[in-house]
């Protein structure tokens, strides 16, 4: 028997069948969660914005109306959510710790290109400590800049798209994009040869030696 | 156009978020602006080292944790109605199925009903047993087949209400446990893995089948496990290992390269493809050329882009000398 097809599954969802909604949570489900992970770095606050990501879709479920996919929609709701906890995060008096936090267990997730069997065990150290350099300079980039940055470079996802997510226009998600590489690149400008004296641009502001 | 204008262009061509009246005007300026190019470089040396960063594919473990507590936190956002017993019975079945929890406990449930019935038969098969709950009294277990003594169930298999008001129908399968030590060389311990990296549902056990076929490509059933694993497996990790063992019989084997161009060009993840422009890089063959073009054009991931540009680049260079 052919499985229900997306559209059908909603339609189900909506009338009160638990069993669709679950169907559709994990037909979305890796996504969402990658998405938390990405932007908070730790397992424990990603399993809670999942969680919430969900049960507020469960709840909303009734006012969706099929304007963008089911998919878009559940992305544009975990990422508000992420961008709330960002902000939070950052306003809360232990924010340097909470960070900092977040930046260890972000460079310690997994990497497939760490588990290749002939890696050498210094280049694995190098790409450690680069992945945590990385970290940390995302982890200074304002909470909108942060999620333009990971979404477009990351996610691979364009900008239109990023922009109708965040319910803004393109051209505000490219100057986003342009202060989180500036960010990245005064960040990051001692290691591998990125010279930010060379890549400034008339107006940018001084490298930040790091 | 400006060095300012210029250097936004280099970004967002690096992208691939320009059009090509905007890219042909950036290509000019820079054809003419050293500092632009040397702008260009820096950026596509920060893009490398971006590739770096950190990683974020939730493990299946993290998974199935999230959807176990989101099913626990459904029940309590609405509690389902009362239901007559034997569709309680499906309520907790289709739980099973969702949540490791309740499949450990469905898995207790059948491992006593197996034990017990077996224990007061004789020996022989037992396809099925029926479970009866009587009011007020402890459930009978009815034996309708024999099988031998402590035989354990591996799994329910299925679970049905009977016609009869009150039965349920409990199908579970039993499995001699047993243990072979040895390599892969030996065909048994072979055909084991390969089940291994085809049919586990748990990514662990697939990694570590893939390590133990790594040299064993050569082998017919393995090569088509490989193959399958690295167009299928959901795990990244997998599909990488797989595309690694079969990297070497790339250069003699058609099935395995085409398999290899299908990941770089369709694989979800970007360090898979990746490896898969590295491995294919090596063997230098022109007819990749129009593949890599639009690699490095229109991938949506920074790192493929500029491997993709980087094999172009050196292809075009050796054509030059």
């Amino acid at each position: 028997m052919q499985p229900p097809d997306e559209a059908t599954l909603i339609s189900q969802a909506q009338a009160g069948d638990r069993a669709a909604f679950e169907t559709l949570v994990r037909m979305h489900d890796r996504s969402v969660l990658r998405l938390a992970l990405r932007f908070l770095r730790t397992e424990d606050e990603a399993r809670d914005i999942y969680q919430e990501c969900f049960l507020k879709a469960y709840r909303s479920l009734g006012q969706f109306r099929g304007e963008a996919s089911f998919r878009t929609w559940l992305l544009r709701i975990v990422t508000t959510l992420c961008l709330d906890h960002l902000r939070r995060r950052a306003g809360r008096p232990d924010a340097e710790s909470l960070q900092q936090e977040a930046r260890e267990k972000g460079a310690a997730l997994l990497d497939p290109a760490d588990e290749h069997p002939d890696r050498d065990p210094e280049r694995v150290l190098q790409r450690r400590e680069i992945r945590r350099r990385i970290a940390t300079a995302l982890a200074g980039l304002g909470a909108r800049e942060r999620v333009v940055f990971e979404l477009r470079h990351y996610e691979g996802m364009r900008l239109r798209p990023i922009a109708e997510l965040l319910g803004t226009t393109e051209d505000t998600v490219k100057n986003s994009l342009f202060r989180a590489h500036q960010h990245m690149r005064s960040a990051l400008g001692d290691l591998g040869g990125v010279a930010p004296g060379l890549m400034r641009s008339p107006g940018d502001p001084a490298p930040v030696e790091v | 156009m400006s060095c300012e204008h210029a250097r936004r262009s280099i970004l967002l061509m690096l992208y691939g978020e320009i059009d090509g009246r905007e890219r042909l005007k950036t290509e000019t300026h820079l054809a003419g602006c050293g500092a632009c190019r040397d702008a260009l470089a820096g950026e596509r040396r920060l893009f490398a080292m971006l590739q770096t960063g950190p990683a974020a594919e939730p493990t299946d473990d993290l998974i199935d944790i999230c959807r176990d507590r989101l099913a626990r936190a459904l029940d309590a956002e609405a509690p389902p109605p009362p239901a007559p017993w034997t569709a309680r019975c499906m309520e907790v079945w289709r739980q099973a199925r969702l949540s490791p929890a309740y499949g450990v406990a469905m898995l207790a449930v059948g491992f006593l009903a197996g034990t017990l019935t077996l224990r007061a038969s004789a020996s022989g098969p037992v396809p099925t047993a029926a479970a009866t709950e009587g009011s007020g009294t402890a459930p009978t277990i009815a034996r309708t087949g024999a099988g031998p003594d402590n035989l354990p169930v591996n799994s329910v298999r299925s679970l049905e209400p009977s016609a009869q008001d009150g039965e349920v129908l409990v199908g579970y399968d039993t499995l001699q446990r047993g243990s072979l030590e040895g390599t892969a060389d030996d065909p048994a311990i072979r055909a084991l893995l390969v089940t291994t990296l085809r049919d586990s549902l748990n990514s662990g056990l697939r990694l570590e089948a893939l390590d133990a076929l790594r040299s064993h490509a050569d082998q017919a059933d393995v090569r088509q496990a490989l193959l399958d694993a690295l167009r299928l497996d959901e795990n990244a990790s997998a599909r990488l290992k797989a595309l690694d063992a079969l990297a070497a019989r790339a250069p003699e084997d058609s099935q395995v390269r085409g398999a290899i161009v299908d990941a770089m060009q369709k694989d979800t993840n970007p360090g898979v493809r990746v490896r898969a422009i590295d491995t294919l890089a090596r063997g230098r063959d022109p007819r990749l050329l129009p593949v890599m073009e639009r690699l490095s054009r229109d991938d949506p991931d920074a790192y493929v882009r500029m491997r993709s540009g980087d094999f172009l680049d050196a292809m075009y260079a050796s054509n030059r000398q």
